[in-house]
């Protein structure tokens, strides 16, 4: 194999930055935010604690700390813009005429605005609605030794990492396009 | 929509090799993915909306059916996950983006998925056998 089929050529050219432009981007930043946001949220509902034992009581104990509701919208908001996103990009591909093509894209962002409001709203106002329910969950554990007590300051501490690395990625990589 | 039937069949049917199939599994899990989450937003939010109606909800992904596809869902999510990262690593740095690298790096995202899938989906079947069969639920 010579030179020339093995590495592609190279070459800038200007590119107006236009919806798509940060659309593109968003999918790359808000892919990375989501490693640790979705797969530490799977990991810990899914396989550690198990759907047997989540209830109103756990759901609500869950959002009484200021940790998980951060670490929640955070996981909401990536979550839910970055699939939709997906999900605007695969109906573009697949159809082509362009007035279904529209009405697609506007129910897209409709389904996207209404229920990112419907989550976010539930998240912070869980502690209202469930304000007669008790938690005595106190020495529960919740996973890698961590009990119900610690685990909001845990969740928070996840969120900063998660800022921390996206950050760090972003500085890195404006130093290298320079 | 003879079209969009086209164009679907075409993407099945079209010999693009491992990249071809890295590209068609990320799109599936992703959308996959999507429906489930709109899903699950939605019936975690009557913890606010209707509390009384939540576990209702619970009870339905407790069933063996939804277990299951609990399981299936791990896997894909740990796929985007990673063939995600894959193309933020070539996007971002193209000039290591050749062939031969599109390829074994396809092929270490699949088995990388796998052995992380395992303990995963060997913890949750356990659970399920425990809870749903044997009665025996911990917790």
């Amino acid at each position: 194999m010579t030179a020339t089929t093995s590495s592609p050529t190279l070459r800038k050219a200007a590119v107006p930055r236009t919806f798509d432009t940060w659309a593109w981007l968003f999918m790359r930043w808000s892919g990375l935010a989501l490693l640790p946001l979705a797969w530490g949220h799977v990991l810990l509902q899914d396989v550690i604690v198990g759907v047997h034992r989540i209830d109103l009581n756990y759901a609500a104990w869950r959002w009484s700390f200021i940790g998980w509701q951060i670490y929640d919208v955070a996981l909401l908001g990536f979550a839910f813009a970055h699939g939709m996103n997906g999900l605007r990009y695969v109906v573009n591909d697949y159809f082509h005429t362009e007035g279904l093509r529209k009405t697609l894209n506007w129910a897209i962002f409709i389904a996207w605005l209404v229920i990112t409001a419907i989550g976010g709203i539930a998240i912070f106002g869980s502690r209202v609605a469930n304000a007669g329910l008790t938690f005595d969950r106190g020495d529960e554990v919740v996973g890698f030794g961590v009990t119900v007590g610690n685990s909001g300051t845990t969740s928070l501490a996840i969120v900063g990492a998660v800022i921390v690395i996206v950050a760090l990625a972003f500085l890195t990589l404006r130093r290298g396009k320079k | 929509m003879a079209t969009l039937i086209n164009t679907l069949w075409e993407g099945v049917r079209y010999r693009g090799g491992v990249g071809h199939w890295a590209y068609q599994f990320h799109r599936l899990a992703g959308i996959a993915t999507l429906l489930f989450l709109a899903i699950h937003i939605l019936d975690t939010a009557t913890v606010y909306f209707f509390p009384s109606l939540y576990q209702h909800a619970i009870e339905l992904y407790r069933s063996t059916p939804f277990m299951l596809g609990e399981i299936a869902l791990v896997a894909g999510v740990l796929y985007h996950g990673l063939n995600g990262l894959k193309i933020i690593v070539f996007d971002f740095w193209p000039q290591l983006w050749t062939h031969d690298r599109e390829v074994k790096t396809t092929w270490a995202v699949m088995i990388a998925t796998f052995f992380l899938w395992l303990p995963a989906a060997i913890w949750m079947g356990n659970s399920l056998v425990q809870c749903n069969f044997l009665n025996v639920c911990g917790g």
